[in-house]
């Protein structure tokens, strides 16, 4: 069951990519051409998606699990620190740069794309060498408890934490 | 615009699901990246195939779709690798803070989208100017 749910909702974010047009670089490309022909597209997406999820999630937080599983998962960091900012802005630059993400890419791939496909590949290398880099960058500045908290690195939670 | 709206909705309802469903947030980047963890978690994998099928499905619904980028195969695949270490740096992407951080109201993800759209004007600018 956990399975089939995992697929429907897959399917269902990505029909709803899908549905606004949104899988095509184009979108990202318009949304941060902002001194041009910006197209917000992206963000009225967003402004839909978002109090959409908060809504189902709120009704599902009245339960003391969800439906399949014995807890919520939110996440758990809270603080606004530099990591954040510098990984958001690593991302931000991919992002407009180049017009993909990581949602995007994958509906893109479903529908052909090619270049999505040579994205996601790199996406896969760069998710993996974040954590050692990030582990190799603290030894030798010698910084690990100011750069984040040590829990990351380790390897990431097992899911049944 | 009307598409747009209900396609956001439609998204919205999905990450919905796998909240109400699994507790899960639905941050692409995080699912791919657990996923790669050889998780034994199989609804992982299937979210993503979900998203994959959805756009074999999507492909049907338009005559002239773009699916290219204006950027050469070498700038994408930068672009991939920085996403990802960026993606792990900021504990998500645009679907997990722009979608449920969003929808959480969580501050974090404010900060993010504001970095998303300033950096990535810039870095739009840099590599194709004004259009």
């Amino acid at each position: 069951m956990q399975t089939i749910t995992g697929f429907v909702a897959g399917l269902l974010f990505g029909a709803g990519l899908g549905v606004a047009r949104l899988f095509e670089p184009a979108s990202i490309i318009g949304v941060v051409n902002v001194f041009g022909a910006w197209d917000p597209s992206l963000i009225v997406a967003m402004a839909a998606a978002a109090p959409t999820f908060g809504v189902m999630r709120m009704v599902a937080r009245r339960g003391r699990a969800p439906w399949l599983d014995t807890a919520f998962h939110d996440p758990t960091r809270k603080r606004i620190d530099r990591r954040l900012v510098i990984g958001a802005a690593l991302f931000g630059a991919a992002w407009g740069g180049a017009g993909f993400c990581p949602g995007l890419a994958l509906v893109n791939v479903g529908a052909g794309g090619t270049q999505a496909l040579a994205y996601v590949a790199s996406l896969v290398v760069g998710l993996c060498i974040a954590d050692p880099l990030l582990a190799l960058g603290a030894k030798v500045s010698g910084d690990s408890a100011r750069l984040s908290p040590p829990i990351l690195w380790r390897s990431p939670p097992r899911c049944d934490s | 615009m009307m598409n747009v709206v209900a396609g956001g909705a439609l998204a919205g309802i999905g990450a919905g699901v796998l909240y109400a469903g699994l507790g899960r947030i639905a941050g692409v980047g995080g699912i791919l990246h657990q996923s790669l963890q050889g998780d034994r978690h199989h609804w992982r994998y299937a979210f993503l195939l979900g998203m994959v099928v959805a756009g074999l499905c999507a492909r049907r619904g338009f005559v002239d779709l773009e699916l290219s980028s204006d950027v050469s195969l070498a700038g994408v695949l930068l672009a991939g690798v920085v996403a990802g270490i960026g993606a792990r740096l900021a504990n998500g992407c645009t679907s997990g803070h722009g979608v449920c951080g969003l929808g959480r109201l969580s501050p974090r993800s404010l900060v993010v989208l504001t970095v998303y759209l300033v950096v990535g004007a810039a870095a739009s600018l840099a590599v194709r100017g004004v259009i």
